[in-house]
């Protein structure tokens, strides 16, 4: 059996994480969930995941903080996904200058962000 | 002071213990990282504040627990450890209710009965901390002197037979005696508060009746009047168990209860007599204490007052103008303290209400299946299922009839957390106790009537402010069509809202833009979810406001309004998940 994919999904919304963890460990993941930037460092330090998806308002550590703490600190390349509200483009930029692989907007589709995760995977295991 | 904060302490580990023993096998993930999330938050915030106060960055010298606490001439010892005890009381209040609202989310689980044993147990701990934390800040405010006595004309001969007439409800034992009487003339009217007058009384009778169980209790007034000035003496005394001499001098001293007189349960922290001695002292008056072990004890007060001449404000002697729309009209209480009950039953039927006593909350859902009930009194804590939780079940009820009940809720404490609280659970009106009759009546006229308007306008919907617009579709499809899924997201949804009216509620009263502005953002993903358009446009002014760092009063009135519609938001929410229901 091939060991399930994993991811970290850092979201402070419980709601809107519970629907996305829900979602993504149906589609077959597996999925840890932070819900801020200092829980997303903790879980880092014990090792990479496959994937990363992190919105980008949270407390302690914004996603663009964790998008260069990754990048630039952890030196890492695990595919990146950053999640954030319409009218945030700024912040979206820094994200994809710092490193972030893409970009979905807030509501988030779950089916979306399935489809994004997957594309990615794909990418970055050719 | 460390004996209280240790009190907490203790109620702390039972908590924990309890709550360790818990198995989360069954309960949603969800549910269950929460309530241990808000677990350790709190125990993270308590002992961060009792045992390193300096962390917090103020000067506070702790005694050790071993020493003797302070005697009233040390004033200046205790008061820091007051700040220390309003400032742990005050941040702890939030996190726990915290516990005390994901516990009763747990119970309403699917649980076994050990998990339902060990849910009750946490919510019992919870409740009574949260009790205890409510008593410590009342006498912290008294003790900051931020509840100045009043100085109105008032009529003491009136006060007196208030004072009579509530003691004598009190009384349920008949092997108990009770004689009040007014030794002479008193001037018609005096100035100064009447109501602290008659709360000092009511706590000192309170106090007599409480741990008599036999035998006489008795009241008696005298009054000695000077030129411009009047004295009143009241003695009152009891034949029950008295108290040791060793206790008698620390008796006026918070915490002290004398160790013979058993605890009854959920009574508190014994600062009854504390607050006497504190009312009396601020009204420039005093109390004292002499007492027999097996005999009985006897308190003595003392309070001057400046002689009136005017009419005693209006306010407080008109009778209430229209209790006669109460006649005949079913009401149902929920109280579980019987001298509660007792005291509400009497005020009612003098009006010529029909009472329902619902000393249980089993008993009341009962009563409001087979009876037709006008309108419900709801004391809001209540072992079990308090009364909060009893309301949302009347809001959520299936019959119609019974969902529209006008509620009204009585508290002691009035916080802005029970503010949004109570409105968030569709209580229309609150009576804080100790309430006037007249404060009673006019909440239930104003029930009664609010709900005959509620039907009217029900029948024409378009009249009743902005509806809630919200729907599940989306959210249906993005929970790929799992039922149970769909539910979780609405709790949480739910709590979500909740969370962030309770938010907005503390954070505009002084205004915390940052706080607002966060809690705005955190609520919005949910309503996005739920494509709740009107509350989102609402939440986006409310951070524009916060944004700006102006217009509290406006957001205050955004709070106002959503509140009030959240019941509606409520109700929609759960009538469309139920058109999900399997086999709906």
């Amino acid at each position: 059996m091939i060991e399930k994919q994993s991811l970290i999904l850092a979201e402070d919304d419980e709601m809107l994480a519970s629907l996305l963890k829900y979602r993504l460990e149906k589609a077959g993941f597996r999925v840890k969930w932070a819900a801020d930037g200092r829980a997303v460092k903790a879980m880092l330090q014990t090792g990479l995941p496959d994937l990363l998806i992190f919105d980008i308002m949270m407390p302690y550590f914004s996603g663009i903080e964790l998008v260069d703490y990754v990048r630039n600190e952890l030196a890492a390349s695990t595919p990146l996904i950053v999640v954030s509200t319409a009218g945030n483009e700024v912040n979206v930029l820094n994200a994809f200058d710092l490193g972030a692989d893409d970009f979905i907007a807030k509501p988030v589709s779950p089916s979306e962000l399935i489809v994004r995760v997957k594309k990615l995977l794909i990418k970055s295991t050719r | 002071m460390p004996s209280q904060s240790r009190h907490l302490l203790d109620q702390l580990s039972d908590l924990q213990r309890t709550l360790e023993g818990f198995s989360f096998d069954q309960l949603s993930s969800a549910q269950a990282l929460d309530l241990k999330r808000s677990f350790d938050t709190f125990r993270q915030q308590l002992e961060g504040r009792i045992w390193s106060p300096e962390s917090i960055g103020m000067d506070f010298s702790l005694p050790k627990p071993s020493e003797p606490p302070g005697i009233p001439g040390q004033e200046s010892q205790t008061e820091s450890s007051d700040e220390l005890i309003a400032l742990v009381s005050h941040e702890i209040r939030t996190p726990l209710s915290g516990i005390v609202g994901f516990a009763d989310l747990l119970r309403e689980g699917f649980l076994d009965a050990q998990q339902q044993k060990h849910a009750d147990a946490i919510l019992a701990a919870s409740g009574a901390m949260l009790e205890m934390v409510n008593a410590l800040l009342d006498y912290h405010k008294t003790r900051k002197g931020v509840d100045p006595p009043a100085e109105v004309s008032f009529a003491p001969a009136q006060v007196l037979e208030e004072v009579r007439y509530l003691s004598e409800t009190l009384i349920l034992d008949t092997r108990l005696t009770f004689d009040f009487q007014v030794a002479g003339p008193l001037p018609n009217y005096l100035i100064g508060d009447p109501s602290r007058f008659s709360q000092i009384l009511m706590n000192l009778l309170g106090n007599a009746i409480k741990f008599t169980k036999e035998g006489r209790i008795y009241c008696t007034v005298k009054s000695v009047v000077n030129q411009n000035t009047c004295e009143i003496f009241c003695e009152v005394g009891d034949t029950g168990p008295g108290i040791p001499e060793s206790e008698l001098k620390k008796i006026f001293l918070p915490y002290k209860k004398a160790r013979n007189q058993k605890r009854i349960s959920g009574e508190g922290l014994g600062l009854g007599l504390s607050l006497v001695n504190q009312w009396a002292k601020q009204m420039g008056g005093t109390v004292s204490v002499k007492s027999r072990v097996g005999q009985g004890s006897t308190f003595d007060l003392r309070l001057p007052f400046a002689i009136g001449a005017k009419q005693p404000q209006a306010e407080r002697k008109a009778p209430p103008s229209d209790v006669s729309i109460l006649r005949g009209k079913h009401i149902l209480i929920f109280e579980d303290n019987p001298l509660n009950m007792k005291l509400a039953e009497a005020r009612l039927k003098g009006w010529g209400c029909r009472v329902y006593q619902a000393l249980h909350y089993q008993r009341g859902l009962q009563y409001l299946e087979t009876e037709t009930i006008d309108l419900v009194l709801m004391d809001l804590r209540m072992p079990g299922m308090d009364g909060y939780a009893v309301s949302k079940t009347i809001r959520e009820h299936a019959d119609e009839r019974i969902r529209a009940l006008p509620v009204v809720a009585l508290t002691a404490d009035f916080t802005p957390e029970v503010e949004a609280r109570i409105k968030a659970c569709g209580i229309g009106d609150l009576v804080v106790k100790p309430y006037t009759p007249e404060a009673l009546s006019k909440a239930l006229i104003r029930g009664l009537r609010e709900a005959k308007n509620h039907r009217a306008a029900e029948t024409c919907p378009e009249r009743a402010g902005f509806q809630p617009v919200l729907s599940l579709e989306r959210l249906w499809e993005d929970c790929n069509r799992d039922y149970d899924m769909l539910e979780e997201m609405v709790r949480l949804f739910q709590n979500g809202v909740l969370e962030f009216l309770g938010a907005l509620s503390i954070h505009s009263k002084s205004p915390d833009y940052r706080e607002i502005r966060e809690a705005a953002h955190k609520v919005k993903a949910g309503l996005k979810l739920l494509q709740a358009t009107a509350w989102l446009e609402r939440i986006e002014q409310i951070q524009d406001l916060a944004r700006s760092k102006t217009g509290a009063a406006k957001i205050r009135g955004h709070f106002e309004s959503l509140s009030a519609d959240f019941p509606r938001l409520e109700a929609v929410l759960w009538k469309q998940l139920n058109q999900f229901k399997p086999g709906a």
